[in-house]
């Protein structure tokens, strides 16, 4: 699967950890304003890929299962 | 024209069969005759009679036997040699005799059955019939060598058993002949080109029958190329009752062509429903995974926005107190307020704190022969001694410069007025 260049690398699980530590870091109210817009720009981005990443395993197990599948 | 010879006498089929059929009545021959022969195609017809053939190497002979007189029989079996005692008639409608039979004698076992013995105990004491004989048939059989009489019910059943389930199974038909004289020789024959076949089972197959119909199966020539064949031997020969040496040799053996077929594609089917349930499961357990990470990406989601209007939050809130403090700072501002407050103690007489004022004190206070110092300390010293101890090391209020009558200050101040 082709990746877009800003899309980072990593596994749904380990963007989904990486969004994680930005709403630690946030919470803990330590990071400056411009950093902390910064870290939420790129903890929607991470969700943004997450959710591509969802719809993409769908539609490849959709493909996997084949149309005749699903009723019988 | 007819031209037929003086004298002849013109009868309908009717009148000439009914003519014959008093007559076969009226010959004491037929009645209460004992024919003895082999019992052969036993079988019960609608009403609860019983039918059977009673024959010998020549001829054969039609018999029935009531319905009320059945019970009265000896267990019959096809083979059996035997007596039958009965009336023979006509049977008009049909152009044809039969014998009812009162009482049936057996005696003895007949010839076909004598020989279905003997080969049966020959080909025991060979080993042929042993179970640890026996192969397997392939779980998963992919071609079929079918032997079975060209177009007949047997063949059909099967191969239609066959392209219902399990179409992808391929059928190799031998057909061949598979009764009269001759057809055990056929049927090794179709074994013979089945040897050089590369199937995973052949399956022999035929209808019912009568006893010697079905007597093909108990052949020496058919039960040899059954025993000696490379690929592993299905029957299903007549009907669900019917036994042959054949069945003996064969590695599997089945009531029916149908059941045979469905036994083959048995195994197909289970794994096949095993198979499409495990993808159920396969595509359940996906989407279970798929909707869990989705769930955990809109909680984190929601996090990710609740942390940041959080900071924006605090940002604003630190803002506005800076702002607060920045405005209290303002020169101008400060002076503004210290007008309003001069101006509310001007109207307003006594107030607590705008009373330090000097002219407020001045103006307020009793008795004015006193000092102007000693005015605003009756002034001044109405705050709490508390809080005019919080003048600190100055000892003196910060905004009208009053030092308290007890500090050193006002004492040195007093002395030096006096």
């Amino acid at each position: 699967m082709s990746r877009s260049p800003d899309e980072s690398p990593g596994s749904f699980e380990e963007k989904l950890e990486r969004i994680d530590t930005i709403v630690r870091e946030l919470e803990s109210g330590t990071v400056t304003l411009d950093r902390a817009i910064e870290l939420f720009k790129e903890g929607k981005a991470l969700a943004a890929q997450c959710e591509a990443l969802l719809k993409s395993s769908q539609a490849q197990i959709d493909a996997a299962m084949g149309p005749s599948t699903g009723s019988d | 024209m007819i031209s037929l010879a003086p004298g002849t006498v013109i009868r309908t089929v009717s009148e000439f069969t009914n003519g014959l059929a008093r007559w076969f009545t009226n010959q004491s021959a037929f009645q209460g005759a004992a024919i003895s022969g082999e019992i052969s195609g036993l079988k019960e017809v609608t009403g609860g009679h019983l039918a059977f053939v009673l024959k010998d190497s020549a001829a054969v002979l039609n018999c029935i036997v009531w319905q009320s007189k059945v019970t009265r029989l000896p267990p019959l079996q096809n083979g059996d040699a035997a007596i039958a005692v009965g009336s023979v008639r006509l049977r008009p409608e049909q152009s044809s005799y039969q014998m009812i039979v009162d009482t049936v004698h057996l005696t003895g076992v007949g010839e076909l059955y004598a020989r279905f013995n003997a080969l049966k105990e020959k080909f025991r004491l060979e080993g042929l019939f042993d179970p640890k004989r026996k192969r397997q048939i392939p779980r998963y059989a992919r071609r079929i060598a079918l032997i079975s009489a060209p177009s007949s019910k047997a063949s059909d059943d099967f191969l239609s058993t066959i392209q219902t389930q399990v179409p992808f199974v391929e059928v190799e038909f031998l057909p061949t002949r598979v009764q009269g004289a001759g057809a055990e020789v056929d049927i090794r024959e179709a074994f013979d080109r089945a040897e050089k076949l590369e199937v995973d089972a052949i399956v022999l197959t035929r209808g019912g029958g009568t006893y010697e119909d079905l007597f093909t199966f108990n052949e020496e020539v058919v039960v040899r190329a059954i025993a000696r064949s490379r690929h592993p031997v299905i029957t299903a020969i007549g009907h669900q009752t019917d036994h042959h040496l054949a069945d003996d040799a064969a590695d599997a053996t089945y009531g029916t062509p149908s059941k045979a077929a469905e036994a083959i594609a048995a195994p197909w089917i289970a794994t096949r429903e095993r198979i499409a349930g495990a993808i159920r499961n396969l595509r359940r357990a996906a989407e279970d995974a798929l909707g869990r990470r989705g769930q955990r990406l809109a909680l984190v989601r929601s996090q990710l926005e609740g942390a940041m209007r959080q900071r924006a939050g605090n940002a604003e809130r630190t803002l506005a107190a800076l702002e607060r403090r920045l405005s209290f700072q303002n020169p101008a501002a400060r002076l503004s307020q210290r007008a309003q407050r001069f101006a509310a103690s001007g109207r307003m007489g006594t107030v607590r704190e705008p009373a330090c004022e000097p002219a407020a004190a001045g103006g307020n206070a009793p008795g004015g022969a006193r000092s102007a110092s000693a005015a605003r300390a009756r002034v001044c010293i109405d705050l709490p001694r508390r809080r005019a101890g919080a003048f600190g090391r100055r000892r003196a209020c910060r905004r009208c410069d009053f030092r308290p009558a007890w500090s050193r200050n006002a004492r040195r101040e007093r002395r030096s007025g006096a």
